[in-house]
């Protein structure tokens, strides 16, 4: 039992993180390798807040997450937009965010340092009985609050103005373009939505492994996987793959040592690759001529 | 206290702080040597003072920049001291070997080829020691060793030998680890880096038990930066674990472990670490998660003369000294290589000074710490293994060291 | 006040296709566009909404001078465009489709909604609202996506070949919903189109496209009658 519910927490930490490159790709096709970085970028925004004792902790949260947010609509305007303009095939976007990802990293460990720091802000101490074990309530809330926020996502994209835009956008943004909307300006949307979540992953994140430039990028295999499983097209993607690849994780770190969780995790990876290539509730593309 | 970072977190260097760095180092270097010529010719001044060319190596820029920085710190710290003391002056040679061992070969032949130094401190990392160890001992110039921990730098076959190390040796730590860690024949599981830092504390820790008619229970890995560490704690627990060692590069990962172990209630009698838990650690854990962990070293370093070299370097610097295991390393080795100078009277007798290193009859650690005879022809440490000459250290709820007695005690009636 | 195309000339990267395009439709207009495959007719629609640069020439609408703006500012200002393939948004239902369109009208969306008079006139497209488009059939995908048009409250409306692939009879039901929709919007319609003869029948002006350029324009009844035109698109003999 152990396992399995440490794995669905875990999972529901790296759903967040998936659930961001999840958006990006749907509204532009792209995904942000730099999504590490803004993990961190969150955490420092907050961390550079955190003595302001007039300011709640709700609004230190939103500080560190519109400023991830604000990077990321700039980023993809002026560092991912460009590259994404010879077509379907043209990819230079995945260089220039690899190179976004670097910059950042340098000049944050520039400015802040190489070393953890520590982050009081949402930090809850200890640890809940959960059916029996034992769950931090630092790692419960960021599970809890990936599920509360991929669902607060499908419901915005099923049922308000935006997300019908968001939907059609991903299905043709040629036409979208026709209907007015800005391809652009959706783009940029999105990816401050996504990266504010990453951001926000940062910030809870932070309390407990301390906000440093590199915290994002161990994070970042796992949610690049838990994506590929659930299916980059899929807003419930995120959630049915972190479930599944954090219980098979960690089913197999308690059974065969830690080296093996990954392992699994990463085979599982394969298995939809090659059984699924569009992820478990991911749609085959359509190929346009 | 083993620390080594063996793996540099990020391999991006933080150009412009080294840039900067550097530049004041040179600065205050340059600074000490008053308006005195440059000219170190190894032999006695008009006033009787000796300068040596000594070439000082590390990576003066990068991750692991600390490293370099706790040799410069000691340098502008202590220059006067053993100027007075010793009648030697210190002139640096200072090369950037960036972590790398390809780097670190071009530095060191360079001090040696081209620059035409005196002696040698540094490099701080074991694997770039190990990886000039050979050039430097062919080269036959003394080698001040007062970071690296690895054993197999000096292979004492090669005699007379040029290396001289002032840091505790990885067999070292190990033995006093093992005596505590299997006191009352306690089953012991190991969670170590997947890198080289934790794979060397594992295959150390395995040696010394093989040799010792040991066994381990448990051997774990933890990737640096995992998210966690349940499943780790939960398999100590069904081998029966009582008693740990973390052999952890990252105080980070360190951390993730003892949450863990927190979280589930898990009550291990023994919980053992290296001092790399002294850096990165204490801002992402909580004094309940650190109550019962413990450090070994065989410096003090709350009183006495360790505490002494490192409150001068505090005072000096205006900095916390970088490695503070390192500074009082590194205080150590001048105070071993000036003295030899001084008796012999010629930096460039490089064959007498070795040997006057040899025989030293006293290191002087501070003003009040002494160490007598440390060298022979086949050993060249500082430290003994002896668990008697072992220090065991605790953290208070601010995570200061408390000093719970020696090794020896804590193997006796446990710490 | 109309929509004007001046000189244009535009085409693919190395491949110019449009050389010196002149085109006006006025409002209330229904002009059509003939000519054989290849002549440049969806070029010169996918030029007019801004889906291709101009290389020089010029797009005024209501006297504004358009040229440099993004396809979806042309589309806010009531340039609409239904693309040749109907480009329904296939996962959409029909209903959301529409409302994309809807969306489009912003501020022109005042007075009696032509929507409601096209679903009256075509129920068909009303029966499938809750449909995914792309189970619709082609005639009644082109119903949904001139009716998604409309939605937008257009000032032009172009339309690129709206009855590609369609039984002569779902074309007929087409051609009258362009005429129900001139009639209700009072927009001003360019008709691009292979089948000459509807066209020219339906339009009150239109151009021919030969090579790229304009080769005859005027009355398209006249049009239709001329030798010239009925040898070349109408396949008299």
């Amino acid at each position: 039992m152990e396992p399995v519910i440490i794995g669905l927490v875990l999972g529901g930490m790296y759903a967040l993180l998936a659930q961001s490159f999840v958006l990006t790709f749907v509204t532009t096709r792209t995904l942000n390798f730099a999504v590490g970085e803004f993990v961190a970028v969150g955490a420092f925004a907050t961390l550079a807040v955190a003595s302001w004792g007039w300011l709640p902790t709700v609004g230190k949260i939103a500080i560190g997450v519109l400023a991830a947010a604000l990077l990321g609509a700039l980023v993809y305007r002026f560092l991912v937009l460009p590259f994404t303009t010879q077509g379907e095939h043209d990819v230079r976007w995945l260089l220039s965010t690899v190179a976004v990802s670097f910059v950042l990293l340098n000049l944050m460990n520039n400015v802040e340092g190489p070393s953890p720091q520590r982050s009081e802000t949402a930090k809850l101490d200890g640890a809940v009985d959960l059916l029996g074990v034992g769950v931090s309530k630092q790692q419960l809330l960021l599970a809890a609050l990936a599920l509360v926020i991929s669902l607060g996502l499908i419901a915005v994209t099923q049922r308000t103005s935006i997300g019908l835009v968001m939907r059609a956008v991903s299905q043709d943004p040629d036409t979208t373009s026709l209907m007015g909307v800005s391809p652009r300006v959706v783009g940029m949307g999105s990816y401050a939505v996504a990266m504010g979540l990453a951001g926000l992953a940062g910030i809870l994140y932070a309390a407990n492994v301390g906000a440093s430039p590199v915290m994002g990028e161990p994070l970042l295999v796992a949610s690049i996987a838990v994506a590929i499983v659930g299916g980059l097209g899929s807003l419930w993607g995120p959630l049915v793959g972190g479930a599944l690849y954090g219980v098979l994780s960690q089913v197999a770190s308690y059974q065969w040592g830690a080296v093996w969780g990954e392992t699994a995790g990463l085979l599982l990876v394969i298995a939809v690759l090659v059984w699924k290539p569009e992820g478990l509730l991911g749609r085959r593309a359509e190929v346009k001529l | 206290m083993t620390l080594r970072p063996t793996r540099p977190r990020s391999a991006k260097p933080r150009a412009l702080q080294a840039v900067a760095l550097a530049a004041a180092a040179a600065l205050t270097l340059s600074a000490c040597g008053g308006g005195d010529t440059d000219e170190a010719t190894g032999t006695a001044d008009a006033d009787g003072v000796i300068t040596v060319k000594l070439g000082v190596v590390g990576p003066m820029t990068g991750p692991a920049s600390l490293y370099y920085k706790y040799m410069e710190q000691d340098l502008e710290t202590f220059g006067d001291t053993f100027e007075d003391k010793y009648g030697v002056r210190f002139e640096p040679v200072e090369k950037d070997d960036q972590a790398s061992p390809e780097e670190t070969a071009r530095a060191v032949s360079e001090l040696i080829n081209e620059d035409g130094v005196q002696a040698i401190l540094g490099p701080p990392l074991s694997g770039n020691s190990l990886q000039v160890a050979d050039t430097v001992q062919r080269s036959q110039i003394p080698w001040l060793l007062a970071g690296p921990n690895a054993d197999e730098i000096i292979n004492y076959d090669q005699q007379p030998n040029w290396a001289f190390q002032t840091n505790f040796t990885n067999a070292q730590i190990m033995n006093v680890l093992g005596n505590i860690l299997w006191a009352d024949d306690a089953k012991v599981g190991i969670v170590f880096s997947a890198d080289g830092f934790g794979q060397s504390n594992l295959d150390n820790l395995k040696a010394w038990a093989e040799d010792n008619g040991f066994e381990l229970s448990a051997e774990e890995t933890i990737q640096p930066g995992a998210a966690d560490a349940n499943a780790i704690v939960q398999r100590f627990e069904d081998a029966g674990v009582d008693s740990v060692f973390m052999g952890i590069t990252q105080g980070a990962d360190t951390a993730t472990v003892t949450r863990a172990i927190e979280q589930a209630g898990y009550e291990p009698s023994t919980i053992m670490t290296t001092g790399t838990i002294l850096t990165d650690y204490k801002d992402v854990a909580e004094p309940s998660q650190w109550e019962n962990v413990r450090i070994v070293d065989p410096r003090n370093f709350l009183e006495g003369g360790d505490k002494e070299v490192l409150d001068a370097v505090q005072e000096a610097t205006g900095e916390a000294p970088a490695i503070p295991t390192n500074n009082i390393s590194t205080y150590a080795m001048l105070d071993i290589y000036a003295q030899a100078v001084q008796e012999v009277g010629d930096a460039n007798d490089k064959e007498a000074v070795r040997q006057a290193m040899e025989d030293i009859e006293t290191v002087h650690i501070g003003e009040s710490l002494t160490i007598d005879s440390p060298y022979s022809a086949d050993d060249h440490r500082l430290y003994t293994d002896d668990p008697a000459d072992w220090l065991t250290y605790g953290f208070d709820e601010n995570f200061d060291l408390v000093l719970l007695g020696s090794a020896e005690e804590c193997i006796e009636s446990g710490c | 006040m109309s929509l004007v195309v001046e000189k244009a000339e535009s085409g693919y990267d190395r491949n110019p296709i449009l050389t010196g395009v002149s085109v006006r439709v006025d409002p209330g207009e229904l002009v059509a566009v003939v000519g054989s495959n290849g002549a440049g007719k969806t070029t010169l629609v996918r030029t007019i909404v801004g889906q291709l640069a101009l290389r020089s020439g010029s797009v005024t609408l209501e006297g504004a001078d358009v040229s440099s703006l993004a396809t979806h500012k042309r589309a806010k200002q009531g340039l609409m465009m239904v693309p040749e393939g109907r480009k329904l948004f296939p996962r959409l239902t029909v209903g959301e489709n529409i409302a994309l369109g809807r969306r489009a009208a912003g501020k022109r969306a005042t007075g009696e909604d032509p929507v409601e008079a096209l679903l009256e006139a075509f129920p068909v497209v009303k029966e499938r609202w809750g449909q995914q488009a792309s189970l619709l059939s082609g005639g009644e995908q082109q119903m949904v996506a001139l009716t998604r048009a409309v939605a937008a409250r257009p000032s032009y409306l172009l339309l690129d070949e709206p009855s590609l692939g369609l039984s002569p009879l779902k074309t007929l039901d087409v051609f009258r919903l362009i005429e129900l929709i001139r009639e209700r919007t009072g927009a001003g319609v360019l008709l691009v189109e292979q089948m000459a003869d509807q066209a020219l029948a339906a339009a009150d002006r239109a151009y021919v496209l030969e090579h790229g350029r304009i080769s005859m324009e005027g009355d398209a009844a006249e049009l239709r009658a001329s030798d010239e035109v009925r040898r070349a698109y109408l396949g008299a003999a």
